[in-house]
């Protein structure tokens, strides 16, 4: 059973589709990233299944819960992490997240094992402006996570990071998905779908271009070339084929090496958008 | 709706208020308004001065806390948790409410009018005027999206809700009216004034109050409903626009008290008219029962026979240019607080709607009565005697008196300071 269903919604400003008819849906305990460049329609698509937005059309539901019509029953079972870092920062980090256990009416201990949980225990009475931004992350997901939510909804939470806090984020994010936690993350960052995600989502314009896990996309987007490098130090990429033999000794060098490379995401995130901006000249 | 969750608000409201500078300079500036008022421009401002500080600290502190909460992102990230749209705004009416509150309290504090606090209807025009304040704050609050956009609006509401004492000192009492203010100051002079006008100037606030607040649930339910950003030049006509509804719709609903008061002055069923040397003094009641005509042109104490229905009472009425008698008579003046208590010993009770000074002097075989007024930045003044042989009548006439005097409207005919 589906723990997001997201059923053709769509979403225009003025003349500007931001979101087009958009259907996907995540399973329980599965990660799914949604890619796209900026602009492409990612924020409104996670805006629109937290209840912030109303869809012009379509339906989005959270177990069982329509976002549009019962957004105070989807926002008690979901944990959302913003796009900016929208904390008090005047306050300490234990405020901060008090706020929330108070609001989610969960006893004041709660606070303090959220804190221990993602590793803020040191940093519990210091103001958040004093903090860095990896750790000012980890208060945002601390908070979004003090009730325990079992679906979690993060909007670019490694954009502006340092590889070393990206890293920490990373951590506690397959810790979630170790505990059976359904994730909807969205991002233009290649490195966390490849870490985190199950199956990816490709999005342009608005609209869905590509779906499927990280290995299903690559293999179907493989590369149909080699890369030959000569003697001289000149890389070469020869289609392959029954036709590649002849075009290596058509080089008239000594090969140093031939390899075959596995295609990269962005590879394919680029190759998806060019080809979409092609179709649409 | 959950008060565990409207608590979070408060309480979240209260340390973020404390630390940051912003909204701590906010709420300080009230109170330093309050010393300033009672210390430097004194105690007669005392009205405006805490009208000014309550207004400050309601519209603006509410409107920085949704502002701020806006700018940062906090907003969007307590609505995506069970808290509820109104159960938000509840919590930070609660706060900024009970600031107001306290300020209004160490106004009256400062201004050493510790009488005040046991005063239930000006304690309930202070909570009226303070939500009127804190409604207007969430207007401001929800319709700007930073403080750049607000501080072009907020001045303009700023001033109307401070301009109304302003007006009735230099103008007409009625303009006035239609300003919450006006109401507010004069309600804190309730001791000198009549069941009828407290009531009046509470029932006007409570309808200003009612306004707001319907229309800052308007644009509440609107703005949490629709998330397009408009322009400025949209949001600051409706926002002005809305001002202009607030008024124009108290008005239509509670004028009925204005316009009471108009007809009486219109109407002039029976007049008296007196005149001295330097001021003339004008006198209309409304009722046809009273038959009430003379004419005074001396300062020469006249006789009145007033008449109504069974009762017929017979005083001497003076207007004097400066109450000599009063001043020949110094030692023996009493101020109008132990005048009221004479009279209440003799169960006379005398409130006035325009006359805001009494002076009582006693003699030997009379009541004598100055009664001292503002109008138009004049003094006036009017004497009367009543007989002491009459006293059984005393109470009777000096209650028809009061209500002739609740009409009179005395204005300067040469302009000249008395």
């Amino acid at each position: 059973m589906s723990v997001i269903d997201v059923d053709r919604i769509s979403k225009a400003y003025g003349s500007f589709k931001a979101v087009d008819k958009l259907s996907f849906s995540v399973e329980k305990g599965e990660c799914l990233g949604l890619l796209g460049s900026n602009g492409a329609g990612k924020s409104t698509t996670i805006k629109i299944i937290t209840g912030q937005i109303k869809p012009d059309s379509g339906r989005v539901e959270v177990q069982g819960n329509c976002s549009e019509t019962d957004p105070k029953k989807v926002h008690s079972v979901i944990g959302y992490i913003p796009d900016d870092q929208t904390v008090y920062e005047e306050l300490t980090v234990e405020q901060n997240i008090d706020i929330f256990r108070q609001i989610h009416e969960l006893p004041k201990k709660r606070t303090g094992e959220i804190i221990k949980t993602l590793s803020l225990i040191d940093k519990t009475k210091v103001k958040v402006k004093n903090l860095s931004k990896g750790l000012k992350q980890r208060v945002l997901i601390a908070r979004a996570l003090v009730h325990d939510p079992k679906v979690i909804l993060l909007d670019e939470p490694t954009t502006g990071l340092d590889p070393s806090s990206a890293e920490s984020i990373y951590e506690i994010l397959e810790n979630l998905k170790k505990t059976g936690s359904t994730i909807l993350l969205t991002t233009h960052l290649m490195n966390d779908v490849e870490r985190l995600c199950d199956r990816i989502i490709f999005i342009n314009k608005g609209e869905k271009v590509e779906e499927g896990s990280p290995f299903e996309l690559k293999a179907k987007y493989k590369n149909k070339s080699v890369k030959v490098q000569t003697v001289d130090g000149v890389e070469h990429d020869l289609e392959l084929g029954d036709e590649l033999t002849n075009k290596i000794d058509g080089l008239n060098q000594d090969i140093f090496s031939i390899n075959t490379y596995e295609p990269k995401l962005e590879d394919i995130f680029i190759k998806l958008i060019r080809g979409n901006k092609n179709e649409s000249e | 709706m959950n008060l565990n969750r409207v608590g979070a608000i408060i309480s979240k409201d209260f340390y973020w208020a404390k630390s940051n500078s912003k909204l701590l300079g906010i709420t300080l500036m009230p109170a330093l308004m309050n010393i300033f008022f009672a210390k430097v421009a004194g105690a007669s401002t005392f009205a405006v001065g805490l009208s000014f500080s309550i207004s400050f600290l309601g519209v603006f502190l509410t409107s920085f806390l949704l502002i701020e909460e806006k700018r940062r992102g906090t907003l969007k990230a307590l609505l995506t948790t069970p808290l509820t749209n109104s159960e938000l705004l509840f919590g930070k009416f609660i706060f900024t409410f009970s600031l107001c509150l306290l300020i209004a309290c160490f106004g009256l504090a400062i201004n050493k009018r510790f009488d005040l606090f046991l005063n239930p209807f000006v304690m309930l025009n202070i909570a009226i005027f303070s939500a009127t304040t804190c409604f207007v704050g969430f207007i401001q609050g929800l319709f700007f999206k930073n403080e750049q956009e607000m501080s072009i609006a907020a001045p303009i509401v700023m001033v109307l809700f401070v301009i109304g004492s302003a007006i009735d000192d230099a103008t007409d009492a009625d303009v006035a009216a239609f300003f919450p203010d006006y109401h507010f100051t004069h309600a804190l002079n309730s001791s000198e004034l009549s069941n009828f006008e407290l009531l009046y100037h509470t029932t006007y606030s409570f309808i200003i109050a009612a306004v707001t607040f319907i229309f800052a649930v308007a644009f509440a339910r609107f703005y949490f409903s629709n998330n397009e950003e408009k322009r400025f030049s949209t949001k600051l006509t409706l926002y002005l626009a809305s001002f202009l509804g607030v008024f124009i719709i108290s008005g239509l609903i509670s004028p009925s008290l204005i316009q009471e008061k108009k007809k009486t002055k219109e109407a002039g069923f029976a007049t008296v008219k007196f005149k001295s040397n330097a001021w003339r003094g004008e006198i209309s009641y409304d009722s046809p029962a009273v038959i009430l005509k003379k004419v005074l042109n001396s300062k020469d104490m006249k006789k009145f026979k007033f008449i109504k229905d069974d009762l017929e009472v017979s005083v001497q009425v003076r207007v004097t240019r400066f109450h000599e008698e009063f001043e020949k008579n110094r030692e023996k003046k009493i101020r109008s607080k132990k005048f009221t208590t004479i009279l209440a010993k003799e169960d006379l009770i005398i409130k006035s709607l325009k006359f805001r000074k009494w002076v009582y002097l006693q003699d030997k075989n009379k009541l004598s009565v100055l009664v001292e007024s503002f109008c138009n930045k004049q003094l006036f003044q009017v004497f009367f005697d009543v007989e002491k042989s009459n006293l059984e009548k005393v109470s009777k006439s000096v209650k028809l008196l009061d209500q002739i005097l609740l009409k009179t409207e005395l204005e300067c005919l040469d302009g000249k300071p008395i």
